[in-house]
């Protein structure tokens, strides 16, 4: 069971990696010391499962005792980038590449110190995760364990604590959910190293101490390994899972705000960026249905821009005074009624120019139409054009007024 | 497009995408941020003119003299309307366009407290998209604001920059930014080609 923990968290460390390698996101220092941090830890559990030792025992004896050390010099370095890490978060201030080489110069006096004490305590180690020293060996050993557990408490306390303070300056989404995962991954973390004080006791009093994941704290290592990467990954496989859904309310509206981009596009033709075939449309869509929503956006501003000189005088405040009316929902309260009757009164704006672009009539009195104030948005947008576009295709009212405007310009042809 | 095959067009899709990486337009759109940025690199003053939309037929104009630029936008359209025709009118620029020096009376009535005296070398407008410049100024407008808006984190409402929050971080969206480059929250880069 230990060895499977050990050997699946340094899976999941090398999988993680592997992702943080990609080289679009291997730019950045942050993401080198991720990267860092994940192998060292990583390897740092697979070298130290009782399977590795069983492995160097058959295949290169002497190295045997030698393997709890590279281990801890492998959590040291991991422990090292977490820092680094840490410090990259932090404001940039003139102390910082100070606190950086401090760092760096005290992780490596406690990795060779660390090096130095386990090789003069004269370790042994039978079975690769059991360290056996004589009498004389014992404060040695206990000094590098110590060291080992302050080193590590240092740097996941610092690393938990930047780590929360900067969760507390992030806005609700996916980038808090993964500091907040890191931050239990720190905690988890500290969990992790003071479960190495009782194996230092241990070795104290009896001369053999623990050094590889015991039943106890390999889970907890593991569930250090998976919260880490979750929340180190989680904006990214976060937006590819909701990736899809926001793709499909994409083209829902592409398709949505269609009938009114058709309408204002036979009109103005000269608006549209492609040359518009159902074809070209279709798939534009499904390629790439952000920009094509955001064009069809524009093209139906463009077009509403173009029709400006043909927006009849009284058709707003006939439009205002039908969306009053019962059929049309009536004098609803809220901010929802409201932007339905603007929509209604937009809607029937378009449909009266567009009589009157048909029909070359364009209004001497300037209309003092002011269009509905929207948030500059591509989504926000979008759903106002989806409701003016439902006005324009659907509501009664609007129908109404495009025949009352279209009676106006060929009186007695209805 | 209204003109041209399809290796016209990608050529022109690729030369604009160039263009546009070139312009760092911040998350939130600032209209005086964009103006400083495109001065700073033409090294000539650039006014955004808020124009009545009878005056800009039908949307936007670009007006060079021997002293500025002025980008000339409607007033009564919105806000993301007007982003699109500002950077339009920018994409001609940077993409080094020629236009004619015949200025339209009401544009010239609209401008007339900034041009004053001015020799006009450039006018350029917003219109149609039959005209390979002007497809150029619109896919390279299309690409960078639509980029600025991929850049917005989901569901977030685009507005003032957030306030710097007490304590010893930068602003929030410094911290945000500082933060995304750890934990793999790298800006997507908007769409790879037309259709």
């Amino acid at each position: 069971m230990i060895n499977f923990f050990g050997y699946l968290a340094c899976a999941v460390a090398v999988l993680g990696a592997a992702h943080r390698l990609w080289p679009a996101r291997w730019s950045s220092a942050g993401a080198r010391y991720v990267v860092g941090f994940t192998l060292c830890m990583g390897l740092s559990l697979a070298v130290l499962a009782p399977a590795t030792s069983a492995l160097v025992r058959v295949w290169a004896a002497p190295a045997r005792d030698a393997l709890p050390l590279v281990g801890a010099e492998l959590k040291l370095a991991g422990e090292y980038f977490l820092t680094l890490m840490a410090y990259s978060v932090r404001s940039p201030d003139p102390d910082r590449p100070r606190h950086r080489r401090r760092q760096t110069a005290g992780s490596l006096l406690v990795m060779a110190a660390c090096a130095a004490t386990y090789l003069a305590a004269g370790v042994t180690s039978a079975d690769g995760s059991t360290l056996v020293v004589a009498a004389d060996g014992r404060s040695a050993l206990g000094l590098h364990s110590a060291l080992f557990t302050l080193h590590s408490c240092w740097c996941v306390g610092l690393f938990t604590v930047v780590i929360h303070r900067a969760a507390r300056h992030v806005g609700p989404g996916l980038l808090r959910v993964g500091l907040r995962l890191i931050v239990a991954a720190g905690v988890a973390g500290l969990v992790w190293t003071a479960q190495s004080v009782s194996p230092l006791l241990a070795g104290l009093a009896t001369g053999r101490q623990e050094a590889g994941e015991d039943a106890g704290s390999a889970p907890v290592a593991l569930l250090v390994l998976v919260l880490g990467i979750s929340g180190a990954t989680v904006t990214a496989w976060g937006n590819r899972l909701t990736g899809p859904a926001r793709w499909l309310r994409t083209v829902r509206d592409y398709r949505r705000i269609g009938p009114l981009w058709s309408a204002l596009h036979a009109a103005h033709p000269q608006t549209a960026l492609e040359a518009p075939t159902a074809r070209a449309g279709a798939v534009r869509a499904l390629r790439n249905a952000e920009f094509a929503r955001y064009r069809r956006i524009i093209e139906i501003h463009d077009g509403h821009l173009a029709l400006r000189p043909y927006f009849h005088p009284q058709v707003p405040a006939w439009a205002a005074a039908a969306a009053a009316t019962p059929a049309e929902g009536g004098p609803g309260a809220g901010d929802t009624a409201a932007t339905r009757a603007a929509a209604l009164v937009e809607a029937a704006v378009i449909a009266a120019a567009l009589e009157a672009a048909a029909a070359g009539c364009r209004y001497r009195a300037a209309s003092d139409y002011t269009p509905h104030a929207v948030r500059a948005d591509t989504d926000a947008e979008s759903a106002w054009l989806v409701l003016v576009t439902e006005a324009f295709t659907h509501s009664a009212a609007v129908q109404e007024i495009r025949r009352r405007v279209r009676a106006e310009l060929h009186p007695g042809r209805d | 497009m209204a003109t041209g095959g399809a290796w016209q067009r990608r050529k022109l899709w690729r030369r604009c995408r160039r263009i546009a990486d070139t312009l760092n337009v911040p998350t939130e759109f600032d209209a005086a941020v964009l103006a400083d940025l495109v001065s700073s690199r033409l090294g000539r003053p650039v006014e955004l003119v808020p124009l009545p939309s009878s005056t800009c037929s039908p949307c936007g104009v670009l007006v060079t003299t021997d002293r500025a630029e002025y980008i000339g936008y409607p007033r009564d359209t919105t806000p993301l309307h007007q982003q699109h025709i500002v950077l339009h009118e920018v994409g001609h620029l940077l993409c080094g366009h020629r236009g004619s020096t015949v200025l339209s009376p009401a544009v010239a009535a609209a401008l007339a407290p900034s041009l004053s005296s001015e020799l006009i070398n450039r006018v350029l407008g917003r219109s149609v998209y039959t005209e390979v410049q002007e497809q150029e100024a619109e896919v390279f407008a299309s690409l960078v604001l639509h980029r600025a808006a991929d850049r917005r984190p989901a569901g977030r409402v685009a507005g003032p920059p957030p306030a710097r929050p007490a304590g010893g971080f930068g602003p929030a969206g410094t911290t945000a930014a500082r933060l995304g480059s750890l934990f793999d929250a790298a800006p997507p880069h908007g769409p790879s080609e037309s259709v």
